[in-house]
């Protein structure tokens, strides 16, 4: 039992008609993890928690939270998990302060334990200021943080956040992003979905890209980045080359050929300015991409050298951008 | 218990719709019901109350001459045009209570059919809203007729116009005994509060279905729902918990109509047998479990707003109009009154009705007033049934909608 993953899915299906939302997916969370499920719209993360969570029925699988089969029944099970759904899911009508208390009376009867609990989860998600407004006078931002606080306020040990900042301000999301690895701190497994990859990266120690219903890759941040060929990303700003023709030698086509001759270059391309050199690992690509710019004479501004993002994993795994 | 707590909150959050609906509607009652006049508590007043009837004469025969000279020597007969618009306008400004109409060739059709031993043709009595005063009219009119009856059957070669006199000379002898409150009946309602109670079906109405589609949406359906289900809190005592919110809402809304007509009309309700006032609150009651299962459905909809004042509004209105409790189904064609049967304001107007004005014993009367009752509770079940099925048809959608959304 101690030794159980926290979350362990096998060979889950979960068909629409001729839809298949997952296929086959299989999924093992580890106590302690902040977990990333990282994937396109429409590529089967909500989906894939609403039957961990027994809100969907599924075709065929197996799901196990903390060691024991998950069922609609299991409130047991259900009382140690915390849900932050990725619509904002409050009652209108109700303060604040009303809202979280009523979610978190869902998990816990005490009234005096409750009270601590509900003051925490408003001061965690920092609307102390707001405790009586009704969530329709808080800004986007504010009614995500209180989406989080209902979610999270009878402490579970599990918590699901699906897609917990879209539409959300920079500030705001910061606070949310702080916010979650501070629950994982204090001791909650964290399952976050998103499909922006900068989050991801950001606060999760292990990470699945999902496509299509089906997990297409698994690990860690760098983990994820060393299954591809990718180990550096050049880009250099070339002004008027963009151009094209009336730089001596350096048309477009020419340059990009003679880029792509390169070793270690995979990828060369030339939009809007920017030259864009996706080159394999290797020890002075960016001195070699220079010097055949100065070699054929191309004025340059500025030069970025940066590693690969998942988006270049997704990129490369699956043939279209994440953002797609 | 949260979730009952918390529908609880979210229904009295909503004080706009329960100080238009709930209270000033109730106050519209009171209003309506003290334009009515003076009560009819006292037999002996009752008695001596004099109604505008009228009188439109389509026989122009001696029958009918006998039985406008009995009305004018008790009522005040006004001259209304034989055309409907006019009939209608007439009761609906309440420049008369009653209509009487004598249809063609009624006189002899009348003796004839006595005399054949057939089913005689009737006088028509249309009654305004106000029609708890016509209930002795109609005894006066069958005495009346009874007494042209018994006279045809025995003279069977007697002219109408000797036949008529005669009907009219004996009416007038036991005109006396025909006010005669029998022993062992009780005063009925005063017309203010029985008014007063045929009205609150709008705002009964109106105020249960209004609150119960914009606050328990948030309930069945959506983000808040799927979090609910999320959470260790069973789907029984979900479903449970606002049901009963729902429950105490519709008791609350009967309770403050109940309330303010007591509070209103009490004056008037001295010597009233309790029984029935009882009869009405329980009819309102019954009614108000329609409105609550009306309620239901729309909140298993998923109506916004604005959908629900206006469903809420509309559907209250035409089932008033429709159930009769605004303007009298005998103004209105056949065909409206066959579909008032199909609209359980018209049962729960019966069983108020009953309870009003009938004479009889409390057991007679309330034996009489169930299957209304009934009728009126089979509508709520009906649709309430509706409304879980729509419920559960919208939850599977959901699901699919919401995982389809995600994979599409």
């Amino acid at each position: 039992m101690g030794t159980s993953p926290v979350v362990a899915v096998r060979e889950l299906v979960k068909r629409y008609g001729d839809l298949v939302a997952l296929d086959h997916f299989d999924l093992t969370i580890e106590k302690g993890e902040v977990f990333g499920l990282l994937g396109p719209n429409g590529s089967g993360k909500t989906t894939a928690i609403n039957c961990i969570l027994s809100l969907l029925a599924f075709d065929q699988g197996e799901i196990q939270l903390f060691g024991e089969p998950m069922a609609p029944t299991r409130y047991d099970l259900k009382r140690r998990i915390g849900v932050v759904p990725q619509e904002v899911a409050v009652v209108e009508e109700l303060t604040v302060a009303e809202n979280i208390d009523y979610f978190c009376a869902l998990y816990v009867s005490d009234k005096r334990e409750r009270r601590a609990l509900v003051e925490d989860a408003i001061r965690f998600v920092g609307l102390e200021d707001h405790r009586r407004f009704r969530p329709a006078k808080l800004s986007g931002g504010l009614r995500r943080r209180l989406n989080i606080a209902c979610g999270i306020a009878h402490r579970p040990e599990l918590i699901f956040l699906d897609e917990p900042t879209v539409a959300v301000d920079p500030q705001s999301r910061n606070r949310i992003l702080e916010g979650i690895l501070e629950l994982n701190r204090a001791g909650s497994t964290i399952v976050y979905t998103s499909h922006y990859m900068e989050e991801v990266e950001q606060i999760c120690s292990r990470i699945m890209i999902m496509d299509r219903g089906r997990a297409i890759a698994e690990g860690t941040n760098d983990e994820l980045k060393a299954m591809i060929g990718t180990g550096e990303k050049i880009r250099v700003e070339v002004g008027e080359l963009a151009g094209g023709a009336d730089v001596p030698g350096a048309s477009a086509d020419a340059l990009l050929d003679a880029l792509r001759a390169l070793p270690h270059v995979l990828r060369a391309s030339l939009a809007n300015g920017t030259l864009s050199v996706d080159c394999a690992t290797g020890a002075h690509n960016l001195t070699d991409v220079l010097e055949v710019l100065r070699a054929r004479g191309v004025p340059f501004a500025r030069v970025y050298s940066e590693p690969p993002t998942l988006n270049d994993v997704f990129l490369e795994l699956t043939g279209t951008e994440l953002r797609d | 218990m949260p979730t009952f707590n918390c529908a609880l909150k979210v229904l009295a959050s909503h004080k706009v719709y329960i100080l238009v609906y709930t209270v000033w509607l109730a106050f519209m009652g009171v209003f309506m019901g003290l334009g009515a006049g003076a009560p009819a508590a006292d037999p002996g007043a009752w008695e001596g109350e004099q109604l505008d009837i009228g009188f439109v004469d389509r026989d122009g025969g001696a029958v009918a001459d006998g039985l406008r000279t009995l009305l004018a020597s008790r009522d005040a007969l006004v001259d209304v045009p034989d055309e409907t618009l006019a009939m209608q306008d007439a009761v609906a400004k309440d420049e008369v209570q009653v209509l009487v109409i004598v249809p063609e060739d009624f006189g002899e059709d009348y003796v004839a059919a006595v005399r054949a031993g057939a089913t005689p043709p009737e006088i028509e009595i249309a009654q305004s809203y106000y029609d708890i005063a016509s209930v002795d009219l109609e005894a006066v009119i069958d005495s009346y007729l009874s007494c042209l009856g018994v006279r045809a059957s025995f003279d069977t070669s007697a002219p109408l116009e000797a036949l008529a006199a005669g009907a009219l000379t004996d009416c007038e002898a036991q005109s006396e005994a025909s006010y005669v409150v029998p022993e062992g009946v009780s005063t009925p309602l005063p017309q203010n509060f029985t008014i007063y109670a045929l009205f609150t079906s709008y705002p009964i109405m109106c105020s249960i279905v209004v609150l119960l589609s914009t606050s328990m949406r948030e309930f069945s359906e959506g983000a808040v729902r799927a979090r609910t289900e999320a959470s260790p809190e069973r789907a029984l005592t979900l479903s449970l918990a606002i049901a009963g919110a729902s429950f105490v809402c519709a008791l609350v809304v009967w309770a403050v109509m109940i309330f303010v007509g007591l509070v209103a009309f009490g004056w008037a309700l001295e010597g009233v047998a309790t029984w029935r006032i009882v009869l009405v609150a329980v009819a309102m009651l019954a009614y108000a479990f329609f409105a609550l299962a009306v309620g239901f459905l729309l909140s298993q909809l998923g109506v916004g707003d604005s959908v629900a004042n206006a469903v809420g509004n509309i559907l209250a209105l035409v089932f008033s109009f429709l159930g009769g409790s605004w303007v009298s189904l005998d103004l209105l064609g056949p065909e409206l009154r066959a579909l008032a049967h199909f609209i359980p304001n018209f049962w729960e107007m019966s069983a108020i009705n009953l309870a009003a004005g009938s004479t009889g014993t409390a057991a007679e009367i309330w034996a009489a007033a169930l299957p209304d009752l009934g009728v009126v509770l089979l509508f709520a079940c009906a649709v309430g049934a509706v409304g879980l099925a729509v419920g559960r048809a919208r939850l599977g959608r959901r699901g699919a909608l919401s995982a389809s959304a995600d994979t599409a």
